[in-house]
């Protein structure tokens, strides 16, 4: 009775959770807003969904290979970075750009810089934010039809594509209601679709363990209290663009957002903040993405403020009790 | 008390209790025992018989030399075959006193109860005892209890929390021995002054919180309460904090709060030491695990080899060779090399795993998801610390607090990377620990 090639130490138990377990989590908190997109744009989301993490999951196998790490793709990470940036570029872009974008994601922001959860920004984010700015006319044109809100469909006129419902609040136009904001579609990236397909995957991490809530809830309620301060419906602001999306996903990035509940807290208020700052200051229009950038890059500050004291450790002259 | 008192951090295990309602049973007398003359976290025993001896049950075969040192006594009846130098669980060698078995167990001279007049007498009877605490730690119980005699104690807490997975003993010692846990608690609270006594249950435990409740109803001081069913709830510092409101910092013994914290089983051997005389010789476990045909409650005379009560279960099942055995529990047991090791007083279980349960899983890459911070009951950072000691970062760590890590296995429990992180991180504690003592 040898024990050499087990477990040598305690515990000898797990919880059932693993790296894997949470990736398909968030796949599956993904399918709401991955059926939003199919019902508005047909079976071309789910070309561009395959397409991506497809292409995610190669850029990670071969670089890794080539990196002489441990080849991790079945991990699901990857699949989970393709298909957020699927979500995030128009349906009908051409599948060399979401191909590109999931290079960038994975090669350059994930595995050059240490692999899983050494990413100093998100790698969807990052990936999302490059083809903007590299491509801005194959990346920008969201197509409007007819099973979107009428305030959206009747400004665009008949055009194939149409302003969003940001742009036309920059430009004063006519903006819904905010009822038909939650419950209606809206022209843009998939994940920002149908408000309600973030919430619903959002409830399931939420319910799952798989994120706590307390980020969404402080960035939600800082937009909020902004929006207010500044005169316009919350509700509008928490429903337009890519806040929801933001809030319960790419929000919640393990490796690029603070650990501790008081670091998430301030990492969501410092999101809203920017995020509100953006949206009324500036003539940016995807400003959400530029402040999720900003608070990524301040996470390990944010961590190293909000260490957590250790029981019965005395700091500064008080003792935990 | 704090307005929001701060609770320590903690996790709910998925584990199994396979023995629960499973009345202990003696094992059938095993050949030869060996019994080690270091019963628990104490100093050794010093061999007093000789090969050849014939010895009783009850007799004691170590004197105790030091404080923290306990007398052993012999838990057979037979003939001392050899005192040998022999490996422990985790490679260290202990003085083994053999005793081959002559079937008798008749009991030596001295098994007779003894007269305890004075709190003097109650601290020099439970050191002839031998007792050690049986939670776990093994610490000698007659060091445990001088220290009341001066500080101003007022709650002795028995701690029946069972916060392990597999482990049942404990809670099938108090369905079998509950007026003995009460009658020793007034022994304990009578000598020592102590005032008023609280008996510590899980929540699942309710056919025991019943019982007690129902024979406490007359007394005022001994009162019995729910913990919750979380890990690591019945370490000492939490069962204090969580049963009195009271923070015993690191560094600190229950006393310095005014508690006493005591194992059930510890009381339960205390109170038959003090009606009969027979001081600690045999050890309620739990055997459990994959491996094993027959998973019960058993008590074995202390001493006798892990190959012996594996036999009394039953052998492995069919196709379920154990490869894996543990002393103790999954989340803070040790691995026994072999079968050929005995049983300490301060063990708990054994538990026998087949090869499908002892596969050792690969660690993976930190996701920086925050499980680990969010269960460490003593607000450490273990993800981070063990980043840093792979970095050797120094200055991280003297202020990371890791030496105040308790080893309790939840953060390896629930990391989804599967790092191994208390083991790397307790043993930095160990060190710096050993750092502090040699400045």
């Amino acid at each position: 009775m040898s024990s050499k090639n087990y477990i040598s130490e305690a515990p000898f138990i797990y919880a059932k959770a693993d790296t894997t377990s949470i990736m398909a989590d968030v796949l599956i908190a993904l399918i709401p807003s991955i059926a939003a997109g199919i019902y508005l744009y047909g079976t071309s989301m789910i070309f561009s969904v395959l397409v991506c993490a497809a292409s995610c999951m190669c850029f990670e196998a071969v670089s890794q290979k080539l990196l002489g790490r441990t080849v991790t793709v079945k991990d699901m990470s990857a699949a989970v970075t393709g298909t957020i940036i699927a979500l995030n570029l128009p349906t009908d872009v051409s599948p060399w750009i979401g191909i590109l974008g999931s290079f960038i994601a994975i090669v350059v922001v994930k595995q050059l810089f240490g692999g899983i959860g050494r990413n100093f920004a998100n790698p969807a984010l990052v990936a999302i934010l490059v083809l903007y700015r590299s491509s801005p006319a194959d990346t920008s044109s969201w197509i409007v039809n007819s099973k979107m809100i009428p305030a959206i469909y009747d400004a665009a006129n008949g055009a194939r594509t149409g302003y969003t419902v940001l742009q036309l609040q920059k430009i004063n136009g006519d903006l819904p209601s905010a009822v038909q904001m939650l419950t209606g579609f809206k022209n843009g990236p998939a994940a920002n679709a149908w408000a309600i397909a973030a919430v619903i995957g959002g409830l399931y991490l939420i319910a799952k363990k798989v994120i706590s809530p307390v980020l969404p809830a402080a960035f939600l309620a800082t937009v909020s209290i902004a929006s207010l301060l500044h005169g316009s419906n919350p509700l509008f602001q928490i429903c337009a663009g890519g806040v929801m999306f933001y809030a319960f996903f790419m929000a919640n990035d393990y490796a690029t957002m603070p650990v501790t509940a008081l670091g998430k807290i301030i990492a969501g208020v410092i999101l809203g903040i920017i995020t509100m700052f953006f949206r009324t200051y500036s003539s940016v229009s995807d400003g959400i993405a530029y402040a999720l950038l900003f608070v990524n890059i301040l996470t390990p500050r944010i961590d190293a403020m909000t260490m957590p004291r250790p029981f019965g450790e005395v700091r500064g002259g008080k003792t935990r009790e | 008390m704090a307005l929001f008192p701060f609770k320590n951090n903690s996790v709910r295990l998925k584990g199994e209790r396979n023995t629960a309602g499973q009345n202990i049973v003696p094992i059938a007398l095993p050949k030869e025992v060996h019994i080690s003359m270091k019963q628990g976290q104490c100093d050794a025993a010093e061999p007093v018989v000789f090969v050849g001896d014939s010895v009783k049950v009850g007799q004691v075969i170590g004197k105790n030399l030091t404080p923290f040192s306990v007398p052993v006594h012999s838990s057979v009846s037979g003939t001392v075959k050899a005192v040998t130098n022999e490996p422990s669980v985790g490679g260290a060698f202990d003085v083994h006193v053999v005793i081959e078995c002559d079937g008798r167990q008749d009991f030596a001279a001295g098994v007779v109860p003894p007269s305890v007049e004075s709190t003097k007498d109650f601290i020099n009877a439970v050191r002839k005892s031998g007792l050690v605490g049986l939670g776990g730690a093994g610490f000698p119980m007659a060091a445990k209890f001088a220290p009341c005699v001066d500080a101003e104690v007022d709650t002795l807490i028995i701690n029946g929390v069972e916060c392990e997975p597999f482990l049942t003993v404990d809670r099938m010692t108090m369905i079998a021995h509950s007026r003995d846990v009460i009658s020793g608690s007034e022994a304990i609270m009578k000598w020592l002054g102590i005032g008023r006594c609280i008996i510590g249950v899980n929540r699942s435990m309710r056919d025991v919180y019943e019982l007690f409740e129902d024979l406490l109803k007359e007394k005022q001081s001994i009162s019995v309460r729910y913990v919750s069913d979380v890990y690591p709830i019945g370490a000492e510092h939490i069962i204090v904090r969580e049963l009195t409101g009271r923070t015993l910092l690191p560094g600190r013994i229950a006393p310095d709060v005014g508690c006493l914290v005591c194992n059930v089983n510890s009381v339960v051997k205390l109170q038959h030491y003090l009606s009969t005389g027979l001081p600690l010789v045999t050890k309620n476990l739990t055997v459990d695990g994959s491996a094993v045909a027959a998973r019960r409650n058993v008590e074995v005379p202390i001493g006798t080899l892990i190959r012996d009560v594996f036999d009394f279960c039953g052998g492995a099942p069919e196709g379920h060779d154990p490869v894996l055995t543990l002393l103790d529990g999954v989340m803070m047991g040790k691995v026994a090399e072999n079968d050929r090791l005995p049983i300490n007083a301060s063990d708990n279980a054994v538990l026998f795993f087949d090869e499908d349960f002892a596969r050792k899983l690969a660690p993976g890459a930190c996701i920086n998801c925050g499980r680990c911070i969010r269960c460490c009951p003593q607000n450490l950072m273990p993800g981070k610390i063990y980043d840093a000691v792979q970095r050797l970062d120094t200055a991280f760590l003297e202020k990371s607090g890791a030496g105040n890590c308790i080893n309790c296995g939840a953060c390896s429990y629930v990391c989804p990377a599967r790092r191994r992180l208390s083991q790397s991180v307790f043993r930095l504690a160990a060190s710096m620990k050993g750092g502090r003592e040699n400045e």
